[in-house]
């Protein structure tokens, strides 16, 4: 009889009687519950005896069954509470299986991410690994990471904020049909980013490219990177981390780029000063080995005295980026004003391009020590761009913006629709058109004079920084044109050794490709002058 | 009691008074929960087809104890409420299905003790019916005293001897006694109060406010098992033997101040548990946001929420969920397996028979003979009444979790029998002479 009943349950009716058992399961408890309350009932006791406590018990569990219904049947209206689920519950039919992500895409409508049919864990990423750190990935095995992290909220739905998608979102839910998350729209253009990445070629290195006047991002390279649809491999490799995101959380010394902003200190303290530079260099303190140029190194390894720049004036000093002279520049400004800097240009904060989930996508913090005015050599230090000073790319880029953009600071951002944003004012725009013609001047003439590109009023600065343990990082960062400026790119070579020649290359690259899709078309304004 | 067992029955007119437990409740009891197991069961068969019998015996036994229930009552002239007996049979039954069904997936299980809890709940069900029906159960009052020292006794026992486990107290073997002191302090307070029904109706001002000698026995008295309680640290326990106490008072005395004296009191101690005691706040600041640690604290309530919201409005069907995904979600949580299963509208029927239940209970103690019974119906009553809505409000969020079991349905020994034994003192009471 058991084994009858077995087969009969496994059997291609198994499935029906499952349903009509169920089905008859309720039907039984509310007969019960009818029955139950028909029944006759033992004289003497009326119906109103204790009616209260019946009433409060009632109100009670009533009470508690709307409470329960909250959580049970309206629980997606919980935004806390369906991340829960996304995350924890192993259901099969969890909340999240249901949800299609929403689709990435870059400034143009370039998908940089999209889901597939209707597999939650079938993410495409057209862009691959050119795009790989900003985008992150969504993984069953390995998580989520980058964008797909900090946007998860309106990618899966649960942060949807108008009424009516948010009851469509839940209709659906309730009918375990398929919801769609909301797309997410960036700032980036794919075109600058896979320009980006190709041009930094595998070497280790970071590109930042945004809009100096309003804060958009529009690329955000690093380099190695990784397949964001199997991230594994790259998790290994401890030798050239490739899982890093160089543009917001690589700290490097600045190296020469940091004489933008100490120009710029200097320019709104209206200081020009002349110095004698000579070829044995600065001693800024008696304790210390004097501050050299980077000429003298070079005369001494072909076997001769470099005789130095003699006397010298801001101009001169910057073009050169003579570190002796700003050595004694940074000495004249005061520490003091290194410490207002590092505030105003958000040097020691974390700087949040995307403001989302788990803290939104955000760089790391930089490190500009305070420093006294007795400690001299730590302030010659500080004004070359050197000793503890660190910065990710993204902390160059954002000072450079703002030289670009009148003295301003504009918040940084991916996010496409969140409105433009004045952070602060690092300088007066008199300092930053002066620190501005010297970034000309040092393209057109100085250090970075291979970054001038007929048309285009390129103004930039190199850097070689020097970084224990191995060769200097190359450093560009430059804005485009000089006035009106409407990009800014710098470009980091990690080991790269000269800025000149190893950053350099790649940001003329850049902005060659920025012209030639027409990101730098010369304001109207300034067609007029020039014609 | 062999005396009133054996008279045969005078008249077949038992229905003019409309007591007695008809033949149909039961068979409709036992009906519902048939279908619920083969429910299950056919879910079970066709993931793993085979099924050891050794599983089926708490079915088995629970089958064969209904047509012995019927029996036992028809023999010893039972002319009570039969909804009491016949719904209270109803939530065990629920309760063995859903026992099985929370161990199904566990694989073949040798013979466990937990199946002598429903033998022995019911056996001491019918013993009480047998023994207290006729209004006999008046004779408890003379009992009072040593009830108290009984409950009392088991409270030091369980201070001195019992191992934490989970945030609860708990005896070797993994039994909870602390169960048995409600029945215990129920049928105290009963016997005491039935004899001071006078001083504690006295009012002033609308509010009553019994004479300073009695409130004073009644607080040094009810001070002590509170206490030892409290050092138990089992909030669930104390919020519902005080409710008891309310509700007793307001039984015997018909006073509607002593509601709102419970009232202000659950907001002061409330309050006060909160701000003194480390427990109650861990508690409390879970309920009020679990998501401030999702992973840790927040974790189970969080899960128990999920699990609803997967079961919906109609649940996934008894035995197609993933209710293990709940700690401990064959005791304190198996409301939230009920829920995912059968969904918002299983719940509402749950509750509805717990609720019809309590309604009998009540009308039962109101319809007594004598103070005492009154008292004693009542607090029974209140005593599950108190339970179930901590218990599922707990389970639900909507108030602060305290550890605290679903009578008839929760997976534990010492709980089923106590909660059976309670169904079977109420339908005593319930019983005309």
């Amino acid at each position: 009889m058991f084994d009858t009943v077995i087969t009969l349950l496994d059997g291609e009716h198994g499935a029906e009687i499952v349903r009509v058992a169920r089905v008859a399961f309720f039907v039984l408890l509310i007969v019960c519950c009818v029955v139950f309350v028909m029944a006759s009932r033992p004289t003497g006791g009326s119906w109103r005896a204790f009616f209260l406590l019946k009433l409060l018990i009632v109100a009670a569990l009533l009470g508690v069954l709307g409470y329960q219904a909250g959580w049970q049947i309206a629980g997606f209206r919980k935004p806390e509470f369906v991340a829960f689920m996304r995350r924890y519950n192993q259901r099969p039919d969890a909340a999240d299986r249901l949800v299609k992500r929403g689709a990435i895409y870059d400034c143009m409508g370039v998908k940089l991410a999209e889901s597939v049919a209707n597999e939650p864990w079938g993410r495409v990423y057209p862009l691959g690994a050119a795009a790989a750190h900003v985008v992150g990935y969504y993984h069953p095995r390995y998580g989520i990471a980058g964008l797909e992290r900090a946007a998860d909220p309106q990618l899966a739905g649960y942060g949807i904020t108008t009424r009516r998608e948010r009851e469509q979102f839940g209709r659906n839910l309730l009918d375990r049909k398929q919801a769609e998350g909301l797309y997410l729209a960036l700032t980036l253009d794919a075109r600058l980013q896979q320009k980006a990445f190709d041009l930094l070629d595998g070497r280790r290195g970071a590109v930042v490219i945004l809009r100096p006047r309003d804060g958009a991002i529009l690329a955000l390279a690093s380099s190695p990177a990784f397949d964001p649809l199997d991230p594994a491999p790259a998790e290994q490799d401890a030798e050239t981390a490739p899982m890093l995101n160089r543009a917001l959380h690589g700290r490097y010394p600045p190296g020469s780029t940091f004489k933008v902003l100490v120009a710029a200190m200097a320019a709104a303290q209206r200081l020009a000063p002349v110095f004698d530079c000579p070829g044995t260099g600065f001693e800024a303190s008696p304790d210390v080995l004097p501050i050299r140029d980077s000429a003298y190194w070079a005369y001494e390894r072909q076997g001769r005295v470099w005789p130095g720049y003699g006397r010298i004036g801001l101009r001169e000093g910057f073009v050169r980026s003579s570190n002796v002279y700003f050595a004694q520049l940074g000495l004249a400004c005061g520490a003091e004003r290194f410490n207002t800097v590092a505030a105003a240009a958000h040097l020691n904060e974390r700087v949040t391009v995307f403001a989302g989930a788990d803290g939104g996508l955000r760089s790391f913090e930089g490190n500009l020590p305070s420093v006294s005015q007795q400690d001299r050599a730590a302030v010659a230090q500080l004004a070359m761009g050197q000793g503890p000073l660190l910065v990710t790319p993204l902390h160059v880029a954002m000072f450079t913006g703002a030289i670009a953009a009148d003295g301003v600071l504009w918040q940084p951002r991916l996010d496409a629709r969140e409105e433009p944003r004045r952070m602060n004012r690092i300088t007066t725009p008199a300092a930053a058109a002066t620190v501005a013609a010297l970034m000309r001047e040092a393209v057109v003439s100085g250090t970075g004079r291979d970054a001038d590109i007929p048309g285009l009023a390129v103004c930039g600065k190199t850097g070689t920084a020097e970084a224990a343990g191995g060769d200097d990082h190359a450093w560009f960062t430059c804005f485009a044109p000089q006035v009106q400026a409407r990009l800014v790119v710098t470009v980091i070579i990690e080991r790269g050794g000269f800025g000149a020649e190893a950053a350099l290359p790649v940001a003329r690259g850049l902005l060659q490709e920025a012209a030639r899709i027409g990101l730098l078309r010369p304001e109207k304004t300034e067609m007029n002058t020039q014609h | 009691m062999a005396t009133h067992a054996l008279r045969p029955r005078k008249k077949q007119t038992p229905r003019e008074s409309g007591g007695g437990l008809p033949f149909r409740l039961l068979a409709l009891v036992l009906l519902t929960t048939a279908v619920a197991c083969v429910s299950v069961l056919a879910i079970r068969l066709r993931h793993a087809p085979a099924l050891p019998w050794v599983q089926l015996i708490p079915f088995g036994l629970y089958a064969a104890s209904l047509p012995l229930v019927w029996v036992w009552l028809r023999v010893s002239g039972y002319r009570g409420d039969g909804v009491i007996p016949a719904a209270a049979l109803l939530l065990a039954g629920l309760g063995i299905v859903m026992q099985f069904r929370m161990g199904a997936d566990a694989g073949p299980r040798p013979w466990s003790t937990v199946w002598l809890a429903y033998p022995l709940g019911l056996a001491g069900f019918l013993a009480v019916i047998g023994f207290f029906g006729k209004q006999r159960v008046a004779v408890l009052s003379r009992v009072g005293w040593l009830c108290y020292l009984l409950a009392v006794g088991v409270l030091v026992a369980m201070v001195i001897w019992g191992r934490r486990y989970r945030g609860g107290v708990y005896m070797p073997g993994n039994l909870n006694p602390s169960e048995v002191v409600k029945p215990l302090l129920t049928i105290f307070l009963a016997g005491f109060l039935a004899r001071r029904t006078q001083a504690f109706s006295e009012t002033q001002a609308g509010m009553p406010v019994p004479p300073v000698r009695d409130l004073l026995v009644l607080g040094a008295l009810w001070i002590v098992p509170m206490a030892l309680i409290l050092r138990l640290n089992d909030w669930g326990l104390l919020a519902l033997l005080n409710g008891v106490l309310i509700v007793m008072l307001f039984a015997c005395t018909r006073r509607l101040g002593y509601l709102a004296w419970g009232a202000i009191g659950v907001a002061v101690v409330g309050f006060a548990a909160a701000t003194v005691s480390h427990h109650a706040r861990l508690r409390f600041d879970v309920w009020r946001n679990p998501f401030a640690d999702p992973t840790g604290h927040g974790w189970q309530i969080l899960q128990s929420l999920s699990a609803m919201y997967s079961g919906g409005l109609w649940g996934s069907g008894i035995g197609a969920g993933a209710p293990h995904t709940v700690p401990i979600a064959t005791s304190d949580f198996i409301y939230a397996a009920w829920a995912e299963e059968l969904g918002l509208v299983g719940c509402a029927l749950l509750l509805a028979v717990y609720a019809i239940l309590f309604a009998r209970g009540w009308r039962a103690a109101a319809a007594a003979s004598t103070p005492f019974v009154t008292g004693l119906g009542a607090g029974l009553t209140a005593a599950l009444a108190f339970q179930t809505l901590i218990n599922v409000a707990g389970v639900t969020k909507a108030l602060p979790l305290t550890g605290i079991t679903l009578p008839f349905i929760s997976h534990g020994g010492s709980s089923l029998v106590i909660c059976l034994i309670m169904a079977g003192l109420l339908a005593a009471v319930s019983d005309r002479r």
